[in-house]
């Protein structure tokens, strides 16, 4: 019976009563004092277990987050784990061995393990946080060592510290898995970074990139609506590249394309979602215009509404096809809605022989594009079934 | 009894209890200051300095009292409080015991007394109508449990005079044999160490003038009492024995024994430090003290003394083993 033996029940109420920080002490306290009655193999075998079972897993959950579970149970869980021990003392009582021995008669006695594996037990039960429970099995491991060490029970050593490893690694995986690490992670440098996969992983500060979105582009208003006009001017920009070089030098493009490149990087994440969004569509309607194009031409135009919508479309869908092809040097600028208006004039001003009823259509909206895209889609079901 | 203890002992002895009576009042408010400090420390807040709460309990003497309804019987029982201390204070060995034919009150001697004042030191909150007079009675309720708690810790000394009883300690080592009487130790030490102090807030005593000095000054030697009797139990090593030795051997081991019970002290500050620590309302940390002192005062007794908990029936079979084989005995010894 040595002071060790004392403590060691009290640290692991402790355990139960305040958390794995009181770990680390009562494995070395544990180790104390298996090593202080003999230092045979055994014991030092036990020893350096109990201390790393119980030192490792404080490292490793001190690298993470506090995951901040709100405990339910209350302070009279540590006394459930005293009163257990003292039923526990009352119902082994003194080993008859050392009963009787006249060097051992009335010598103090404490299953000191088997109070330790209580309080471990009772930790695991009653606390309900994932890190507190962990911490309970590995007081566990950590009195049923010491029991098997002071009973000189090898196979019981050997088992225990195979169970030691096998909670401590399954702990280990479940606080890797669930908590979050405190160090903040550098950004890195290799390619695998740009991608967004190796992006979405992201709670760490060290992911945000050197040339950042700038947050005042980032609003839907900004990005997603104008996105579509620009698209279209550079739609109509090809059209023009093919027809006529005309509109090369125009001062419009000139400033949306150096808006482009300062700014193609920065909104790169944000434009790629609208871009979806907006390709979707075209998508389909690219593909009924792509089988019957030869009835679409010669259709006569009664409704007024019905040939802007059909130019309409076709401008989506070279827009669309442009903006496939021309992915990486045109990508869809940010610009604010007064350039649109801008964009818009210089649009009916600038001579496009393919797209004369420009004007009518000046107040378009993605609803309207929406709509013209189902309007020709719908033509296009009817001149079919012509 | 009387007849080995010569007169010139019998004066040191009286020498050396007034020493420690007046030590222990002394000392009293600079611990209450440290252990305050310390726990300002540990929770990230300013507190006092050390020396504050003895320049409290000293500017309170001076300050004329305001007069309340009630307040004779609370400065009455302040007083009684006060002198129910100081007599615990003296029964209490800090450095040195004293010897055998000596006469020296029993344990449950001791523990009353220091129960009566602290029941005395609640009765100012109980008179005073208002908010403290919940935390009166809680105070009073918890103080009053606290004598039942203490019975294994109280079965554990026995009957003896405490000094014969920590004579008996002090010829085991605390590491070693004595190890049980360190957890006896840990239980009295919970005792004071949730008692009526929510993170350094006093309980709430309007008192004023003298009384509060007084009510003050009682308080802390209570604690102190406490602590220091936690501290002998736990280890008894240090204390100095008389009669044994010659004189100048005897004061050595003195002067020792004070530098031990500073040392002491400063690790029961410490740990006091680190209860206040953890935050409960009142009528929770009243349960957990009392639930604390009575299992590990228990579980000491029982690790103590097994042969009065443990089974009888297991002796008869044991002894019964042992006579049909006799290398039984041998192989319980050997390990």
């Amino acid at each position: 019976m040595t002071l060790a033996v004392i403590l060691a029940p009290l640290l692991a109420l402790c355990v139960v009563a305040r958390g794995i920080g009181f770990l680390p002490v009562l494995g070395v306290v544990t180790a104390v004092a298996m090593l202080v009655d003999h230092q045979a193999p055994l014991q030092e075998f036990g020893a350096a277990c109990v201390v790393v079972f119980s030192v490792l897993p404080v490292w490793f959950v001190s690298r993470y987050q506090d995951d901040g579970a709100r405990e339910r149970s209350g302070p009279a869980v540590p006394f459930l784990a005293l009163g257990l021990m003292v039923i526990l003392q009352l119902a082994t009582g003194t080993p008859a061995a050392t009963w009787d021995v006249p060097g051992h008669a009335g010598a103090a006695y404490l299953p000191a393990g088997l109070c330790v594996a209580l309080a471990g037990l009772v930790a695991v039960t009653c606390r309900h946080s994932m890190v507190w429970q962990w911490a309970g099995l590995l007081v566990c491991v950590d009195g049923i060592m010491l029991s098997g060490v002071i009973e000189n029970q090898i196979m019981v050593v050997g088992v225990t510290a195979l169970a030691g490893c096998v909670v401590a690694l399954l702990g280990g995986l479940c606080v890797h898995r669930v908590m979050l690490r405190v160090a903040v992670a550098p950004a890195q440098n290799g390619a695998g970074a740009d991608r967004p996969a190796a992006r979405s992983t992201g709670f760490e500060l060290g992911d945000v990139e050197p040339a950042g979105p700038e947050p005042r582009r980032l609003g839907p208003e900004a990005v997603v609506v104008p996105r579509i006009w620009s698209e279209a001017d550079v739609a109509a920009e090809a059209e023009d590249d093919s027809a006529a070089q005309s509109r090369v030098e125009h001062p419009d493009t000139e400033t949306g394309l150096a808006t482009d490149q300062a700014s193609g990087d920065a909104t790169e994440a944000g434009e790629k979602v609208a871009q979806q969004d907006s390709v979707a569509p075209n998508a389909e309607a690219a593909s009924d215009e792509g089988t019957e194009p030869s009835d679409e031409a010669p259709k006569p135009e009664t409704q007024g509404e019905s040939d802007a919508s059909i130019k309409q479309a076709e401008r989506t869908e070279t827009e669309s096809v442009a903006a496939e092809a021309a992915t990486d040097s045109h990508q869809p600028n940010a610009e604010t809605s007064e350039d649109d208006a801008d964009a818009q004039v210089h649009d009916a001003d600038a001579p496009e022989p393919l797209e004369p009823d420009e004007d009518e259509t000046g107040q378009r909206s993605p609803e309207i594009i929406a709509r013209d895209v189902w309007l020709k889609g719908y033509l296009a079901e009817r001149g079919r079934d012509a | 009894m009387m007849h080995d203890l010569t007169w010139g002992w019998f004066f040191a002895c009286l020498l050396a209890l007034a020493l420690q009576t007046v030590l222990i009042v002394l000392a009293a408010p600079w611990f209450s200051g440290w252990v305050n400090r310390l726990a300002g420390r540990l929770t990230g807040e300013r507190r006092f300095p050390v020396g504050g709460r003895w320049q409290d309990i000293h500017h309170q003497f001076r300050r004329p009292g305001l007069r309340q309804r009630g307040d004779g019987l609370s400065s009455l029982a302040c007083r009684v409080a006060l002198i129910l201390a100081v007599f615990a204070a003296c029964m209490t060995p800090v450095f040195t015991l004293v010897p055998a034919g000596f006469p020296a009150p029993g344990f449950a001697l001791l523990c009353t007394a220091l129960v009566g004042a602290s029941l005395l030191l609640g009765l100012p909150l109980l008179v005073q109508a208002g908010t403290a007079e919940l935390a009166g009675y809680a105070a009073l309720l918890a103080d009053g449990l606290l004598l039942p708690a203490l019975v294994p810790v109280l079965v554990m000394a026995g009957g003896q005079d405490f000094s014969v009883f920590l004579a008996h300690l002090r010829q085991l080592s605390p590491v070693g044999d004595g190890a049980p009487f360190v957890l006896m130790g840990v239980a009295l030490f919970m005792v004071t160490a949730w008692k009526g102090r929510q993170a350094g807030e006093d309980l709430p005593c309007q008192l004023s003038g003298v009384d509060r000095a007084l009510w003050m000054l009682a308080t802390d030697c209570v604690q102190l009492v406490w602590i220091t009797l936690a501290a002998d139990v736990a280890w008894a090593g240090s204390l100095a024995l008389p009669v044994e030795t010659g004189t100048e051997p005897w004061l050595a081991q003195c002067l020792a024994g004070g530098a031990f019970w500073m040392a002491k002290l400063a690790v029961a500050a410490l740990f006091l430090a680190g209860t206040q620590l953890m935050v409960l309302t009142f009528p929770r940390r009243a349960r957990v003290r009392l639930a604390a002192v009575f299992l590990l005062g228990l579980l000491a007794w029982q690790v103590a003394y097994p042969g009065q908990s443990g089974p009888v029936a297991q002796d008869k079979t044991a002894s019964a083993q042992e006579e049909q084989d006799p290398a039984f005995g041998e192989e319980g010894s050997t390990p």
